[in-house]
């Protein structure tokens, strides 16, 4: 924590209360409970909202964060690594375009080991303009170390958001973290968003004490001078194992979350309808597969042993998890919104990967699908599972 | 909770400021300044625009009443700043293939 001891003002959350909000008022509210520190913003559509609702709650004086107006994205990241570098919790929200001006630094506060937790608003790209969901913005950043969480509704935008900081806080993580939601379907509906009392997310979230490396002009620092390759090479793999570090640090936060706020929405994965006969796995993400668990019930009456994975963690990414819940099926049907021009769906690339690795290597369909947030609906998903067993009578 | 209960700690590049931390950045220079120091006033113009900076007052050395100006060559990477600075225009920068034959023959 910088600048005092004293953490920034939360004011209005001292009771336990449900709220009918948007995904990105969802973002807002639980940067707010963080007591985020610095705050930086240039807002796009659709992640607009959650910025606005930020900037009103400290105008309003109800939260303590230094609001920093800047002049572009690329400026935003500058503004938080710069905060996050002097132990300030930081905090912003962007999409799309915005996302991408900012990429270079997006790497910068990775691989500076920098915390800094976004909301990140799932948008597709242009040309042509599209301001529909879609995930290539962030999922195209999937290398750079940021740990990227996809969530399926507001209530796990939120929760993720204060889990976020907790595991990119951790001692032995000390990474940045993308929250990402699907644009329209969860940024700009209204749902059930329960928020637990300020004091129970205190105790949860607790402050930030950077322990690797802290600006303070009475211990003065060059921080990231040039570096030869043997150090260079020490550092990355430093990287290298505190992302691998943070699957089981997820896992425990999540537990952690449970245990204290009795909400759980998957750890890495999220699983749906998966049991001991299940021999179809659907793999999908972010709000397509909070649909897709009704299709899962669809193909269950139609006798077909179906069961999801939700990948809710890109990076790190789940193998072994994969492997496990994979290891007794028949075929493996990706539904996704991502493609990776030239090869398949990113989810797809990564887990068939995983899959590499184990005895059972499934049977594989790929769905490129919900492209400008298309609507995927239950029954055009079981439609298309049912279409690809088919081809195997 | 995950606590810290092994070694691992995270790394970061954390230097403090010392002398000569990226080496012996004389090893890249092509020009040598060279002043000279019957026409040098001692103005420390030099010294105030080195960015290195390798280029110091000694007050001891006898040869002036304010002393000498001294050019640390370990460190020195030649970028002319100093000469083109100079306001005696008494700092000139020498190819370093001519200290070479100089040195070769001092080795023999």
């Amino acid at each position: 924590m910088t600048v005092s001891d004293k953490s920034p003002k939360s004011i209005g959350n001292e009771e336990a209360k449900t709220f009918i909000i948007s995904g990105n008022y969802a973002a807002a509210y639980a940067a707010k409970m963080a007591r985020i520190e610095v705050v930086a913003a240039y807002p796009i559509t659709p992640s607009t909202d959650c910025v606005e609702k930020v900037s009103e709650f400290v105008e309003d004086g109800v939260m303590g964060a230094e609001l920093i107006k800047v002049e572009s994205e690329h400026s935003v990241a500058g503004a938080l690594i710069g905060a996050s570098s002097t132990g300030a919790r930081t905090f912003s929200s962007t999409s799309a375009h915005g996302l991408l001006y900012m990429a270079e630094l997006v790497w910068w506060a990775a691989l500076a080991r920098l915390p800094v937790v976004m909301s990140i608003v799932n948008r597709e790209l242009a040309p042509a303009w599209s301001i529909w969901a879609q995930t290539q913005d962030s999922m195209s950043l999937r290398d750079s170390g940021i740990i990227q969480y996809y969530c399926k509704n507001a209530q796990e935008v939120f929760d993720t958001l204060l889990m976020a900081y907790k595991v990119s806080e951790h001692e032995h993580v000390y990474m940045p973290s993308l929250v990402c939601q699907d644009a329209y379907i969860l940024s700009h509906t209204n749902a059930q968003v329960d928020m637990p009392a300020q004091k129970d997310v205190d105790d949860f979230i607790g402050t930030y004490n950077p322990k690797h490396f802290i600006l303070d002009p009475k211990n003065p620092v060059t921080h990231s001078n040039l570096s030869y390759p043997q150090h260079y090479r020490q550092k990355r793999f430093n990287i290298m194992e505190s992302t691998h570090r943070a699957k089981q640090i997820i896992k425990d936060v999540c537990a952690d979350y449970k245990k204290r706020f009795g909400r759980f929405h998957g750890d890495l994965v999220d699983t749906y309808g998966i049991d001991k006969k299940t021999k179809h796995i659907i793999v999908s993400h972010s709000s397509i597969a909070e649909e897709i668990e009704l299709s899962v019930d669809m193909l269950k009456k139609k006798g077909y042993d179906a069961g999801l994975i939700r990948i809710r963690v890109l990076r790190p990414f789940p193998d072994e998890e994969l492997r496990e819940l994979c290891k007794n099926i028949e075929t493996i049907h990706f539904i996704e919104r991502a493609p990776s021009y030239g090869y398949k769906g990113i989810i797809a690339i990564d887990t068939m990967a995983a899959l590499f690795e184990s005895e059972n290597r499934p049977k594989a369909f790929h769905h490129i699908e919900g492209l400008s947030g298309m609507d995927v609906t239950a029954e055009y998903a079981a439609d298309l599972i049912e279409k690809d067993l088919e081809t195997l009578k | 909770m995950t606590k810290s209960n092994d070694d691992f700690k995270v790394e970061t590049w954390n230097s403090k400021p010392t002398k000569g931390a990226a080496g012996k950045t004389g090893l890249w220079r092509t020009f040598r300044p060279i002043i000279d120091d019957d026409v040098c006033t001692r103005c420390e113009i030099c010294a105030l625009y080195c960015p290195e900076p390798c280029i110091t007052l000694n007050p001891d050395d006898p040869s002036h009443e304010k002393g000498r100006m001294v050019i640390e060559y370990e460190y020195c990477k030649g970028c002319g700043i100093c000469a083109n600075e100079c306001p005696k225009h008494c700092i000139e920068m020498v190819k370093e293939t001519e200290f070479l034959v100089e040195e070769e023959e001092e080795d023999k």
